[in-house]
């Protein structure tokens, strides 16, 4: 007994070594931005015990985007003096994001933020949240508003918006009468689908004779497959004279295989995405311009709603939320909070952003 | 009878039922839960423990039949695709046919069991190596799964559907009832137990689990035996392919949607878990509680490290590293028996 006593004692020290040491090197990302906060803000940000606590989950960690976004919700965070968790799936799969906030309830977080991969598939375990007492918003993109039981979406764009910008760009470099296609994310995505429809609906109205060559092709979020979907379309359908990438990683993706092409000039590239993953297509010329909002203000403006929602100061009646830095925001259709116009990046001003 | 085993011979069913390895992991469980304990004040809770074992139920599922196959020294690797593509015919059948969900469900059942059939046949009778028969058809299925449904999502599943991924059954005024909202036991908890139950007592006490052991031991063996190694092994495959059927009508009601990229990466969890749980890579040894003690570390590092706070690129670092510490300590332990 004793001779298999000894090694299972040695192997439980073995384990808490590992465990304590993992956690301790790992946990660091949380617990920093309050840590600097305090340095920089001579104690006014650090959050005290009691403090708001907030998990805001982006549709997946390690894209400029998202960490543009991360940026802007840390900032608000220090600010406010808000308790906020950073943490979303590696990669873009719903299941993984209801498993997380599955565990952010079992954490009793006060608010989450979520940007959802899929509208319906995550609307239960949110519903699952607001029973359990915790506020829920969304943000980047909406949850099944009924379904989910969520309380606000932080809309980074009006819709229309943006579907009107694409078109005008496209119409403005390739003419009224381009041909074109459109590289999306996943055929799920929830705020590229109504993007599709509102570009739809301002070219029937202002550019009756745009057309698409094929139907919206996806990229699922990754860069590889979106230059090779890109490669296929053009290759397909030589007439094209403009393609739009409306994800943050479509679109270089779509760029570059303009570029590698040598079709710079010839096809006009177009869409959404980050200042960085451009600068160097918007300076060869491959593309023109592009639209974005600001996903740094988007995350500060999320981390907003979410502590003010949380101490009661934002009421189903409010016309408005206060976006602190950003001014007051409109809040259209009684829960959308409006982080603003898009921006359009081009040649001339791209260099004045770094995200 | 029951007091008299426990009178007499309890310790002796215990050293039966946990052989060496499982010790370990048992050490390896209670050091896990002391530390998170410590790191998450959530983290004991009965509810979250519970929690655990939604997300590991449909691992667990595929790593039932995965042990069986890892004793005949064989290998199933096309688990996730098998996953994705009945999610995908689920969701098919259900969203664009309009076959009754149920129905579909049974559908979907013996789709699983056909796709494990086929690399059953592959292995048992073209004597092709299982390693390359199942990286293939992962690569069809998978391929499959994603050409069937274009990359579309399906959803539209009522909530009754939503009580199999979802639900937990709470005693309700002295009835069992079905809640949403949490506060009782995962369906599919119960759902691995009865299969869990059921693999174990085949393996361990009917005949055609001591034949499962016999083919492990040597197939040459076993047919001297007269053990029919062929059948044997077809129904083994077409086994793992009806419990990853199992973990895909799971998922889809977990997650209300079927997608082509619902099982990507699930074979490496299952071995994963079944490889931790003592079973041997190379055949000839296993144990179905292992498999399960496997899993259930493996959901419990997952758990503790997210409630921890560490982020998810780190968990999975967390797991490998367990993997391998695991393995080396019990290398060492059993230096000789080796």
């Amino acid at each position: 007994m004793n001779r298999k006593l000894l090694p299972a004692l040695l192997c439980v020290a073995a384990v808490v070594a590992f465990a304590v040491l993992g956690c301790k090197r790992a946990q660091p990302p949380a617990p920093v931005p309050a840590a600097a906060g305090a340095g920089a803000a001579t104690g006014a940000g650090q959050p005290a015990k009691g403090a708001v606590k907030v998990a805001v989950v982006p549709k997946l960690i390690g894209i400029d985007y998202f960490t543009a976004c991360e940026i802007g919700a840390k900032e608000a965070a220090k600010e406010l003096g808000v308790d906020l968790i950073y943490d979303g799936p590696a990669d873009n799969r719903p299941d993984k994001q209801i498993e997380m906030i599955n565990n952010f309830i079992t954490r009793k977080v006060d608010v989450i933020a979520v940007a959802p991969n899929d509208p319906v598939s995550i609307a239960p375990v949110l519903n699952k949240a607001r029973q359990r007492g915790i506020h829920v918003i969304t943000w980047d993109a909406d949850a099944d508003a009924k379904a989910s039981g969520r309380e606000y979406f932080v809309n980074q764009a009006p819709n229309d918006s943006i579907g009107k910008a694409l078109i005008d760009i496209m119409a403005k470099h390739a003419g009224p009468e381009a041909r074109a296609v459109i590289i999306t994310g996943s055929l799920t995505a929830a705020n590229q689908n109504i993007w599709i429809a509102e570009m739809a609906k301002h070219k029937d109205k202002a550019y009756p004779k745009m057309a698409y060559v094929t139907d919206p092709q996806p990229s699922e979020e990754d860069q590889n497959m979106a230059f090779k979907v890109t490669q296929d379309v053009i290759k397909a359908h030589p007439e094209i004279q403009g393609v739009f990438g409306i994800t943050s990683v479509s679109l270089p993706g779509a760029a570059e295989a303009v570029r590698q092409m040598n079709l710079t000039g010839k096809v006009v590239v177009t869409g959404l995405s980050t200042p960085n993953s451009m600068k160097s297509y918007v300076k060869d010329g491959t593309v023109k311009s592009f639209v974005l909002w600001n996903p740094i203000d988007l995350g500060y403006l999320t981390v907003c709603v979410a502590k003010d929602l949380a101490e009661g100061k934002l009421k189903p009646d409010s016309k408005t939320a206060d976006g602190r830095r950003l001014g007051q925001k409109e809040i259209r259709n009684g829960d959308e909070v409006i982080l603003g116009a898009p921006f359009e990046f081009t040649k001339e001003n791209i260099d004045g952003f770094n995200f | 009878m029951a007091s008299e085993a426990i009178g007499g011979g309890a310790a002796g069913i215990v050293r039966r039922v946990f052989t060496n390895r499982q010790a370990v992991l048992l050490a390896l469980l209670a050091g896990l839960v002391a530390v998170f304990s410590q790191t998450s004040e959530y983290f004991l809770g009965a509810d979250n423990m519970l929690e655990v074992t939604v997300y590991s139920a449909e691992i667990g599922f595929m790593a039932l039949p995965m042990t069986l196959i890892l004793v005949v020294a064989g290998i199933d690797l096309s688990v996730g695709s098998i996953l994705s593509l009945c999610a995908v015919f689920l969701g098919i059948m259900f969203s664009r046919f309009g076959v009754n969900l149920w129905i579909a469900v049974l559908m979907t059942l013996a789709l699983g069991a056909v796709c494990g059939a086929v690399n059953g046949l592959l292995t048992a009778y073209l004597r092709l190596p299982a390693l390359i028969v199942t990286l293939a058809t992962m690569a069809i299925y998978a391929g499959l799964a994603v050409g069937m449904s274009k990359a579309e999502s399906y959803r539209g599943f009522s909530d009754s559907f939503g009580a199999l991924g979802r639900g937990y059954v709470v005693i309700d005024g002295g009835v069992p009832a079905i809640s949403f909202a949490g506060g009782g036991i995962p369906v599919q908890l119960l759902l691995l137990c009865a299969f869990s139950l059921a693999v174990w007592i085949i393996f361990t006490r009917l005949p055609a689990g001591r034949r499962v052991a016999v083919i492990g031991s040597g197939p040459e063996a076993a047919r001297c035996c007269g053990i029919r190694v062929e059948r044997l092994l077809t129904a083994l495959y077409a086994f793992s392919g009806f419990m990853s059927a199992v973990a895909a009508v799971v998922f889809v009601s977990r997650v209300a949607s079927a997608k082509a990229d619902a099982g990507t990466g699930r074979e490496l969890d299952v071995i994963t878990a079944v490889v931790l749980g003592g079973t041997s890579i190379s055949g000839g040894k296993g144990s179905v509680t292992g498999s399960l003690l496997g899993l259930l570390v493996v959901g419990v590092v997952q758990n503790g490290l997210q409630l921890s706070g560490v982020t998810d690129e780190w968990r999975t670092v967390g797991v490998g590293a367990l993997l391998i510490g695991a393995t080396t300590v019990d290398r060492m332990i059993r230096g000789e028996e080796v």
